[in-house]
């Protein structure tokens, strides 16, 4: 449904549309790149974090969005992912391409597995399912403590190193972080727009359709489900660098939530909305818990109201109030 | 040869042998007709041929090839492809992009990860050839919601069109339409069993008698008849299956 109103206000404006969104990318670009320079180091911190939970969120909506798999197990790739790099970092290499690289055959084994198991299931029982793999990687995680930690969880995780040279918190790291972003913002937004992205869509609105006109409908959830899993490893190794450790609670049900939460507050089968989602998670929480003890109170009123008004998240504004003045100018 | 090959055809449910023992054969550039009195099993024997549900028992035959059990998705690269009874199309979609997804699955480009390039165009080439056959063109742009009933009833052939089969299965093509626009989809099949062989069920007998090349009439999941129209129309056993068995015999 999100993609209807796009689809046509895109057919309908073509050129002009496709200018505004080069403009409007420009200036984020330039933006993101400057703020080390324009913003307070507290505020870097934030973004830093937001910028990995956009990942992340990116991830969710691939799969829930794109593939309509809804997901209540997406910590899974994520901290499955954070261990694996941090693990790396502190036992082998603290260099960042090395550890990322492990974490990714780590979560694609596991992705490859699980995932052969849950797109078997559709609907309800898949999110269940996905849920459950979750929390089995949680126990994992409190249980395996020779290499965990238990709950204490892995702590001690050296800086990042790239190339020889330690990346510092702060710019330089939030400059990396941005880069990894943009670069997956990017990729994504071409897969969408990709065959490969449409024919997840034609699953989403019709599987047995789908199935009928020659497309392996399995294969493509799988393909979906790994791609996903991965994108999530790659945000939850991030996150061990900024945060120098891990522990379970990054693979708790309360995380797949989270994600959750963002990427519908941005706009699930959008392309950018879980980068606007994730964004605003985390400066409303900053915003929110240091002046409210009830935050989560007035964080989930916010998002009935954004979720009533804007069904296809904050991502559908511009579309929705195009089709408001289209209405007035009538 | 035969097209399609059908023998023996069993699929149960529980104690319940919705098609029990069924033989059929499709010619190349045929119209051959499923014809049957509600409950002969017409609809489980074509969602077992088209790859929809397994057979208990049975063996299908395409094209020289032994099909039996193989997954829709592995039919249609065989040459077999169906529609749906209730319209089964893409809603959120142009009516274009609904044929391109079935012309790029045929040209196996369901996973390229990247946009444009020189497919795009020729994909695009092929649709607009679709839907000229079938009388779309003019609404190529419109989302597939934005349709009439009739029109949704033609694109969804259209899309089942998209891969090129060499037989296609039409699941009740006319259901809920008017007379009239019966009628178009009619004509439309005629035009399609040109190029490709059609496997037909369908309510409407006047249709049915007057389009197929032949008819195979289904009474408890086997085929009681199989001939012309016209032979079909004067068998003993068809009358009995439609009519019931006559009180003064």
């Amino acid at each position: 449904m999100t993609l209807t109103s796009s689809t046509i206000g895109t057919a309908a404006s073509g050129r002009t549309s496709a200018l505004v969104t080069i403009g409007v990318g420009a200036l984020a670009l330039a933006a993101i790149l400057a703020a080390p320079w324009l913003a307070k180091p507290f505020t870097i911190t934030l973004l830093t974090e937001a910028f990995v939970l956009a990942i992340w969120a990116m991830s969710l909506n691939l799969l829930s969005g794109h593939a309509g798999l809804l997901s209540f197990g997406h910590a899974a790739g994520f901290g499955l992912g954070g261990y694996a790099a941090g693990y790396f970092a502190r036992e082998v290499s603290a260099d960042v391409i090395l550890s990322l690289l492990f974490a990714e055959a780590v979560v694609f084994i596991v992705a490859a597995l699980a995932g052969a198991v849950a797109i078997r299931l559709s609907g309800v029982a898949f999110s269940i399912v996905s849920l459950c793999i979750a929390q089995v990687l949680y126990q994992v995680a409190i249980a395996w403590r020779a290499v965990t930690e238990g709950m204490d969880g892995l702590l001690g995780v050296p800086l990042p190193r790239l190339f020889g040279a330690t990346i510092k918190n702060g710019a330089p790291f939030y400059i990396l972080v941005s880069v990894v972003m943009m670069a997956t913002l990017a990729g994504l937004a071409l897969v969408l727009k990709s065959p490969f992205g449409a024919t997840l869509r034609a699953i989403r609105t019709n599987d047995i359709r789908a199935a009928s006109i020659g497309i392996d409908v399995r294969l493509h959830k799988w393909l979906a489900f790994v791609i996903s899993w991965m994108l999530a490893g790659l945000a939850g190794g991030l996150m061990v660098f900024l945060k120098a450790g891990t522990t379970p609670m990054s693979l708790h049900w309360s995380e797949s939530g989270n994600v959750l939460i963002m990427t519908i507050f941005g706009g699930l089968g959008t392309i950018v909305g879980p980068v606007l989602g994730a964004v605003c998670f985390v400066f409303l929480h900053d915003v929110l818990t240091s002046t409210l003890a009830i935050w989560q109170f007035v964080f989930g009123l916010i998002f009935v109201v954004v979720v009533i008004a804007f069904p296809s998240g904050l991502a559908g504004l511009p579309a929705q109030f195009g089709k408001l003045r289209w209405r007035f100018s009538r | 040869m035969a097209l399609l090959t059908v023998t023996g055809l069993v699929r149960r449910f529980g104690s319940l042998r919705a098609v029990d023992g069924l033989v059929l054969s499709v010619e190349p550039g045929q119209i051959h007709a499923l014809i049957g009195p509600n409950g002969a099993g017409k609809t489980t024997a074509f969602n077992c041929i088209s790859g929809f549900l397994a057979p208990t028992a049975g063996r299908i035959e395409l094209d020289g090839c032994d099909v039996t059990g193989w997954p829709s998705h592995r039919l249609v690269s065989a040459g077999l492809s169906r529609t749906f009874q209730v319209t089964k199309v893409f809603d959120d979609i142009s009516v274009r992009e609904n044929v391109a997804l079935g012309v790029r699955s045929r040209l196996r480009m369901n996973r390229r990860f990247w946009p444009g390039g020189a497919a795009v165009s020729a994909v695009t080439k092929i649709c607009d050839e679709i839907l000229d056959t079938v009388g779309l063109t003019a609404r190529a742009q419109s989302a597939a919601s934005e349709l009439s009933h009739g029109e949704r009833r033609v694109l969804e052939i259209a899309i089942s069109l998209s891969v090129a089969p060499k037989l296609l299965m039409l699941d009740e093509p006319t259901a809920g339409m008017s007379a009239g626009d019966a009628g178009l989809i009619g004509r439309l099949v005629r035009q399609l069993a040109r190029t490709t062989a059609v496997l037909l069920v369908e309510h409407d007998i006047d249709l049915v008698l007057g389009l197929s090349d032949r008819i195979t009439v289904m009474a408890q999941g086997r085929a009681i008849a199989t001939g012309t129209p016209e032979a079909v129309s004067r068998d003993a056993a068809v009358q009995e299956a439609y009519l019931g068995r006559s009180v003064d015999r």
